[in-house]
Formats: structure tokens, C-alpha cells, sequence
């Protein structure tokens, strides 16, 4: 499959009366945006704002971040099964609006994280602190159960998201990268020296909170299957995840899997790459283990060399990691892991909840139990409403000058387990 | 002719479950009120007031006496102490349809369940009503997730 992706430099949001994109300005009308959200009856309110890079501004408890996309040539549309028609997309042209994001915010659950800082420390933390974020806080209707809010927040998102990669459609791109995967025998003929390696991406799928979505399927439901990687950056993979801030993969992240860009960028060169396996990471014991199984088997009927695995989240996932590296493995078909770490608040703790000798090869995004200090800043977009108890706080997270004490796993996108964001471990 | 033999041997206890197209037998240890709830009258449920650890400690009781787990003793991206609710499916000695792990796999999983507690101390204990409530929401729902996985 081949598909061009037209990158729309985006280097300022404004308010204004009417909405478009202009000398690469955003400008949006919110009275355009809101009846966007509110078709849905489960949704009362929205308030959009705007957080610029360097901006004293605190958003949180983020929910989803998104990058506005528009298809304008090939099948289908952005968010095939969520937005569009389920046809396979991945092939054609897409415009993306670079250097910005939609933010969903909104209190699902009170012990929800999800912070983005615009200034300070914890600024390096998330690579959203670079994009310029409209951000859209959702009001409920009252009584609304939280599988309803949760839902009718992230559908919002997409739609505000795909409302606003339309005003694209007619821009020339500033720049223009071609991604282009072979058939299997294709490949074979054209690189026959080369490795042949695949990407399995493990998609959360634990139930409220800890959900994915692939075509509109809740990704629970599938076994593991075969993704041109093309497809994700047209947003056939899309966030149903609020926890866990730091290691969740928001629909960005997917939109732009930096494990599939790098992968490109050595395709044909360094090796051949093959294909995107996705499975999913279930709290059930069996499907723990037939996903792993299907894994492998893809793995070594796809005759790959060697394979990338990334994980989302920790804790009973880091289980499934293991079982896909280990199997794989014993199909002779090497593998390289991408996690991350809670090795306690002193780093010293054991960092995975599982672990296996075929588990050579380790790339990590940091370790999420480290404390830092966030200062106050001068605007909060959503709520600190419940801040002492948001997952990777503490009773003593809320100080007496107004700075929170948190560890990395409060910061949406801080250790990301595809490698999106800059740290790692000496 | 072994083969023959064991393929329509009575005894091949596993086969005959199978034809039968019986569901996993199972029981839902539990401290969360709204899974007790929810599944109380469909399901055998063995609900205590204790602390999500106690539950644990609960499920090795009766792993020691046979039971094998069916999902995962650890949440996906929630620490053990953040969280004061726990629902654990074991299966129950008398069945003999398959499961994933064996009951010292299951012993095993709960002692490293265990060790996530002494590893994460960061505990967080609130009386607040409607955190609480959120609380068993998602509990419910992983448990709900696993349920379905069981009676499929």
C-alpha cells in the first residue's frame, strides 16, 4: 500500500468569527465547533480554550490527544468504523495539521490522571507540551454512567478532530513523505538480502478506561491480525484509554507510532518491513495465552527475522509482553521490546511485573514511579478537583505553595512505550 | 489401537466435557459490592468486606485447595494500593475443562501479585463516596471483561 502523507504546518490557533486555515493560522469559531459535540444527548457543555508551548497553562485530567486529519485522495475516510466508512484505508493521500493537537478533557473517573504542562518541568516531560493544543473540557449530563461519558467524550474528539482536518482539504502540504509497504511476495523479490522484520503493537484492552478501538471494533473482541502499518496513520487504530497517563498511547501517538516512522525510514535500506501485527492485552488468563500463540504463529508464517514489540500500560500487560516475547522467540524469530519501568519511587524495585530470559533485548521509556515537582501555574484548562488522588499521586501530592508532587505516571505521554517521548534510562 | 481406545474411553473425561459443551465452573472472590451485585444471582459469588489484598491472600486459600485462576491477579495501569477494590475468578477443583495456567501457575501468579503490594507503598485510603464508587466502576468492568471471557 502506498500513502502520501501532506503535512500542513499549523503555527498558531485563534479564535475568531469564522473557522479556516490561512498563512498557516488556525482560526476556529467555537459556535462552529459545538454543535459538533453536542449532537450527542449525553453531552451538555463544551468549553474550548487554547494552550500554547511556553504558556503557563495546566491541562488535565486529559483524556485523548489528537491530530487533525483530512483524506483527500484513495478509500475511506479519517477514523474508518468511528467517523468514516469502514473501508480499508492506508493507501491515497491524507493532509495532516502539524504542530498541533485536539485535547479531550473531561473528569470521567475522579481518580483520573492525565496532565499536560505548557511551561516547566513538566513541560519535558510531554511531548504535547510542544503542539499547539485546542482543548475542549466536555460537560455530562447529569447521572451519566461513566462508560457513557467516557464514550461520548472520545467520539467528540473525533469528530471535532475530523471537523477540523476538513478546513485542510483544499491547502497545498507544505511537505510531503511517501509511505509504501510491498506485498509479501513483492517484498521478497525486491529485498531478497534484506531482513525481513514486522512491528506487533499491543493494544490495551482491559475494559472501561483501558479500551482501543481498531475499525470500530473494541480491540478485546479481535484476535491478533495484520495491519499495512500505512493504515494507523489514517486512524484506523483510535484511544479509548484514560489510564495510565504516562504509558496509554493516545490516538496521536498511533497516528504517528514513531516505531512505524523509524521503520520506514529504514525499510528497503536496512531491512524489509514487513507488516504491522496487532494484538491486544486482555485481563483474561486464556486470552492472554491465544493471543500470544496467534502472535508467534503470524510471526513465524510471515517468515520475519525479527520483530519490534511494544506494550501500552504496565501491570497485568506486562504478562502479555512477556508471552509474546518468549513465544516469538521460541519461533526463532528475534524480538526487541519496548516497555516501560515502575521500579518504585528509588528506582530499585524489579521494573516489570513479569520478566523471561528471552527477554534480551529491552528498550525503555523511562520509569514511571519517578517524583517530580510541578509548579503552580498560572491557568488550569479542566479541573485539580480530585489531585491527591489521581493515579501516581499521594496524599501529600497538593503542597502548601501550590505545587503538586507526582510521579511521571500522572504526565500524559511521559514514558511512552513506543518510544514517543525523550526518556530512557542510564 | 491405544489411540482408538483413548479417544472413545469414557474416561477421557476432558472429551466428554467438551461434547457436553459445558461452561467453566467458577467462582468470583470478590470485595466490591457492585460485582457482588451484579453477579449475585447469575453467578456464585463469595463476597467479603476485606481489603483488595485480603483477597488475594483469599484466592491462595483456595488455589492451595485446587482452584485455578481465570484472570490476571494484577489490574492493567492501576498500582495495587491505588485501588481498594479486587475480583478474582477461580476456577473451581471439581471442573476439568481447560484453563490457561496450571494451580501452581496460579499459586505463583498471587505470590507476585503480592509482591506488586510491598513493592508500590504510595497508599492512597479515602472515604470519599463517589471516588469510591468509581473505584468499584472499574473493578466492575475488568471483572465484567474476564466473566464474559468465562462464559463465552
Amino acid at each position: 500500500m502506498r500513502l502520501e502523507i501532506g503535512k500542513i504546518n499549523i503555527t498558531d490557533i485563534r479564535f475568531a468569527d469564522s473557522s479556516k486555515i490561512e498563512g498557516g493560522v488556525l482560526y476556529v469559531n467555537p459556535e462552529d465547533l459545538k454543535p459538533v459535540v453536542l449532537e450527542d444527548d449525553k453531552l451538555k457543555g463544551v468549553v474550548f480554550d487554547i494552550a500554547k508551548p511556553g504558556e503557563s497553562v495546566r491541562i488535565t485530567p486529559v483524556k485523548d490527544v489528537i491530530e487533525p486529519r483530512v483524506k483527500v485522495e484513495g478509500k475511506g475516510g479519517i477514523f474508518p468504523g468511528m467517523i468514516a466508512k469502514v473501508d480499508t484505508v492506508g493507501s491515497g493521500k491524507t493532509l495532516a495539521l502539524k504542530g498541533m493537537a485536539v485535547v479531550t478533557a473531561g473528569k470521567i473517573v475522579g481518580f483520573q490522571e492525565g496532565i499536560i504542562d505548557m511551561t516547566g518541568p513538566g513541560a519535558d516531560y510531554t511531548p504535547f507540551s510542544k503542539t499547539l493544543n485546542l482543548v475542549m473540557v466536555c460537560e455530562p449530563v447529569d447521572d451519566l454512567k461513566q462508560h457513557d461519558y467516557e464514550k461520548a467524550v472520545r467520539m467528540a474528539g473525533f469528530r471535532v478532530a475530523a471537523k477540523i482536518g476538513e478546513l485542510a482539504r483544499d491547502l497545498t502540504a507544505d511537505e510531503t513523505c511517501v509511505y509504501e509497504t510491498c506485498g509479501i511476495k513483492e517484498g521478497i523479490e525486491k529485498y531478497p538480502d534484506l531482513p525481513r522484520v514486522g512491528y506487533v503493537s499491543m493494544l490495551q484492552t482491559q475494559g472501561l478506561l483501558h479500551d482501543t478501538y481498531v475499525y470500530g471494533v473494541d480491540a478485546k473482541q479481535i484476535i491478533p491480525t495484520i495491519l499495512s502499518p500505512t493504515e494507523i496513520m489514517d486512524g484506523a487504530i483510535v484511544s479509548g484509554n484514560c489510564v495510565s497517563a504516562c504509558d496509554k498511547n493516545p490516538t496521536y501517538i498511533h497516528q504517528n507510532n514513531p516505531v512505524v516512522e523509524d521503520m520506514f525510514a529504514e525499510h528497503g535500506k536496512s531491512f524489509n518491513f514487513v507488516c504491522q501485527i496487532i494484538t491486544n492485552e486482555n485481563v483474561y488468563l486464556a486470552d492472554k495465552e491465544r493471543s500470544s500463540n496467534m502472535t508467534a504463529k503470524l510471526c513465524r508464517i510471515l517468515d520475519l527475522d525479527g520483530v519490534i514489540v511494544t506494550q501500552e500500560g504496565f501491570g497485568n500487560p506486562d504478562t502479555d509482553l512477556i508471552m509474546n516475547c518468549k513465544k516469538i522467540e521460541a519461533e526463532g524469530v528475534k524480538t526487541v521490546i519496548v516497555t516501560d519501568e515502575y521500579a518504585g519511587r528509588d528506582g530499585k524495585s524489579q521494573s516489570l511485573a513479569d520478566a523471561d530470559p528471552a527477554a534480551d533485548a529491552v528498550v525503555t521509556g523511562g520509569n514511571a514511579n519517578e517524583v517530580v515537582i510541578l509548579p503552580k501555574l498560572d491557568k488550569v484548562i479542566g479541573m485539580l478537583d480530585y489531585v491527591n488522588v489521581i493515579a501516581g499521586a499521594s496524599d501529600k501530592t497538593l503542597r502548601d505553595d501550590g505545587s503538586l508532587e507526582v510521579e511521571l505516571q500522572v504526565i500524559t505521554g511521559a514514558t511512552n512505550e513506543m518510544g514517543f517521548g525523550r526518556l530512557s534510562a542510564r | 489401537m491405544l489411540y482408538t481406545f483413548m479417544w472413545h474411553s469414557p474416561f477421557n473425561f476432558r472429551n466428554c466435557y467438551l461434547f457436553r459443551g459445558g461452561r467453566v465452573k467458577y467462582r468470583i472472590l470478590t470485595n466490591n459490592p457492585m460485582v457482588a451485585e451484579e453477579f449475585n444471582l447469575t453467578h456464585e459469588v463469595a463476597y467479603s468486606d476485606i481489603s483488595a489484598k485480603e483477597i488475594l491472600g483469599r484466592a491462595s486459600e483456595g488455589i492451595s485447595n485446587g482452584e485455578i485462576l481465570l484472570n490476571h491477579p494484577l489490574y492493567g495501569s492501576l498500582k495495587p494500593n491505588e485501588t481498594p477494590y479486587r475480583s478474582l475468578l477461580l476456577r473451581k477443583k471439581e471442573d476439568i475443562s481447560f484453563t490457561a495456567i496450571t494451580n501452581e501457575e496460579s499459586a505463583a501468579l498471587i505470590v507476585k501479585a503480592l509482591g506488586a503490594y510491598e513493592k508500590f507503598t504510595d497508599k492512597k485510603e479515602t472515604t470519599d463516596t463517589k471516588l469510591l464508587k468509581d473505584y468499584q466502576v472499574v473493578d466492575l468492568s475488568l471483572t465484567a471483561s474476564a466473566v464474559a471471557a468465562a462464559d463465552r
